[in-house]
């Protein structure tokens, strides 16, 4: 028996521009779940545009990307429909790093520094008239000497040649980013996806859960995650992009729940006691990774 | 269908594309967004914990802060808990953090249970010193039951395994030599790992204690582990280094119970 959803996104449709919500009965059936979905969340904020169905109608809706998220992601238009035990949410036109981005100071300071270091290897200079001084404008970067070292003076000029050639505040375009949930199977499907300006064939399709969009390096200062899902209870969450960024969760586009929404306790004057806690479903048996293991023999 | 996560990366795939122009603008882009994010509201999510600031919770950290594990011999009811997301990890509940638990580690990070109060839930943790504890908010966690739990005996050098209470395997096995005993107390099973640069063992599953008598072994942090070993003729001596050696069968037993779930070492 699955959890039938209930209302509960009150108050988030009125926040986001353009949102319209229309509702069409689903197909009858002997069993209803709920289902949900949003188009962004902001830092844990509830997302939003977001629909709702109990599972007796198909609600569908739309917006824009929220403003807060500024810098990081710009344009994107939201479609988003819920029903029965089935949700969907799509964003399109997405782009993740704006041109129009407002970098810090340090920042700005540490990019001209590393163009200036540019300059000396366009002149072709020795080696260690290069490569010093380009490697220490990279670590004056934030969180880029960590992640980037130029070792050879070839790889200076190609290194170079690619920072001029790239706009470094435009990372990302994305087509269409679309999440579904139907039942406990969710999917993440991306359209036309593009980073730095160069077409990603490998990203283009359904995208396997749990991928990580960023090398490893950079998981200190941030983790992108495609196609993120989470069971709670009957509930299965599956999320489009999870961005976080120092260890916070900064950002969740796309979203939708089957199963509803994660059920609140509200207390009851006169209710009886409390139902006692459902047994939690059993662990899952651990598949091996491989690693180096230098346990204690 | 299943839903347990499978990790997957795309790098082996990008790593080729992102150059290291690449690399500079996903970290100029990311730490703009980081700058920006947290003059708003990137301190809501955890309560105002810089979680950047606090020790990660994992088998190669020390938390002298952690507190203790009260009952150290003591079965629970198996349950078992995931962190969705990385948290901060409290020595009291509704007090400050002393250290953060990321969801991954050696695969997913589960960890078992052994107190609750309110809307918190107390959990061993896989660092120095044996025994460490800490609260996380229990809101934030994924929650499942194991319904295995292990026993390793230490003086009759024994390995049971239980499942719901009922015995389904007990194996004689090697346990640490006097001079590098197997740490007693209750810890758990914090990975489920193939090595290909070891060859004692086909799967070595490293436990949350560490050895009270080396800080480091083999380039690694002194970690306990059950594993199988080659030759037979160790099982039912102490000749290890800490680590519990067990016999193929008991392995292959092991490698389906859960992560989290309790091993629980006596003298007896």
């Amino acid at each position: 028996m699955r959890t039938p959803a209930k209302a509960g996104v009150a108050g988030i449709a009125a926040a986001v521009a353009a949102l319209v919500v229309t509702a069409a009965p689903t197909a009858s059936g002997d069993h209803q779940s709920g289902s949900s979905a949003y188009g962004a969340s902001v830092g844990g904020s509830p997302g939003q545009p977001a629909v709702e169905s109990d599972g007796s109608t198909t609600q569908t809706g739309g917006g824009h990307v929220p403003a807060q998220l500024g810098p990081l992601v710009a344009g994107g238009v939201m479609d988003l429909s819920a029903g029965n035990d089935r949700a969907t949410a799509k964003v399109t036109d997405l782009t993740l790093g704006s041109e129009a981005a407002k970098l810090p100071q340090q920042l700005r300071d540490g990019i001209a520094k590393l163009t200036q270091a540019c300059t000396v290897v366009e002149q072709a200079g020795p080696a260690d008239q290069v490569l010093e001084p380009l490697n220490e404008a990279l670590n004056q970067v934030p969180a880029v000497g960590a992640v980037v070292d130029i070792p050879t003076t070839a790889a200076a000029a190609e290194f170079c040649t690619g920072l001029l050639d790239a706009d470094i505040v435009s990372l990302a375009k994305i087509g269409t980013l679309q999440t579904e949930c139907n039942d406990q199977t969710g999917t993440v499907t991306l359209t036309d996806v593009e980073v730095l300006g160069a077409p990603q064939p490998a990203l283009l399709g359904e995208v396997a859960p749990e991928t990580q969009l960023l090398p490893e390096q950079l998981a200190p200062v941030a983790r992108i995650t495609l196609n993120h899902q989470t069971v709670d209870g009957e509930n299965l969450t599956v999320e489009g992009l999870r961005l976080e960024v120092g260890g916070k969760l900064v950002a969740v586009l796309a979203s939708t729940t089957c199963g509803g929404p994660v059920q609140h306790v509200t207390e009851v004057k006169g209710a009886q006691a409390p139902q006692p806690k459902p047994k939690p479903k059993p662990a899952p048996v651990p598949v091996p990774v491989q690693a180096s293991a230098p346990v204690t023999g | 269908m299943s839903v347990a996560p499978t990790r997957r990366s795309v790098l082996g795939t990008l790593r080729g594309t992102l150059s290291p122009v690449a690399l500079v603008a996903l970290a100029v882009v990311l730490v703009s967004a980081l700058t920006s994010c947290s003059a708003s509201d990137g301190n809501k999510r955890s309560g105002g914990v810089d979680l950047a600031t606090l020790a990660a919770s994992t088998t190669k950290a020390k938390l002298p802060r952690a507190p203790r594990d009260t009952a150290p011999l003591q079965a629970t009811e198996g349950d078992v808990v995931h962190p969705r997301r990385t948290l901060p990890v409290h020595a009291e509940p509704g007090r400050g953090a002393f250290a953060k638990i990321t969801p991954t580690q050696m695969g997913d990070t589960w960890l078992p249970v052994v107190g609750r109060r309110g809307e918190w839930t107390q959990v061993l943790l896989p660092s120095r010193p044996n025994g460490s504890t800490g609260w996380l908010r229990t809101a934030q966690l994924e929650e499942r039951r194991t319904p295995y739990l292990v026993r390793v005996h230490v003086g009759s050098r024994r390995l049971d395994l239980l499942r719901d209470g009922d015995l389904v395997g007990t194996w004689s096995v090697a346990v640490g030599a006097p001079e590098t005993p197997t740490p007693v107390g209750r810890t758990f099973l914090l990975g489920s790992i193939v090595d290909p640069e070891q060859r004692y063992s086909p799967l070595i599953l490293p436990l949350g204690s560490h050895s009270d008598t080396l800080d480091s072994y083999g380039g690694g942090p002194g970690t306990v582990a059950l594993h199988g070993w080659p030759d037979a003729s160790v099982f039912g001596r102490a000749v290890s280094h800490g680590c519990v050696r067990v016999p193929a069968e008991a392995l292959e037993q092991l490698r389906r119970v859960p992560l989290g779930t309790l091993v629980i070492v006596d003298q007896y």
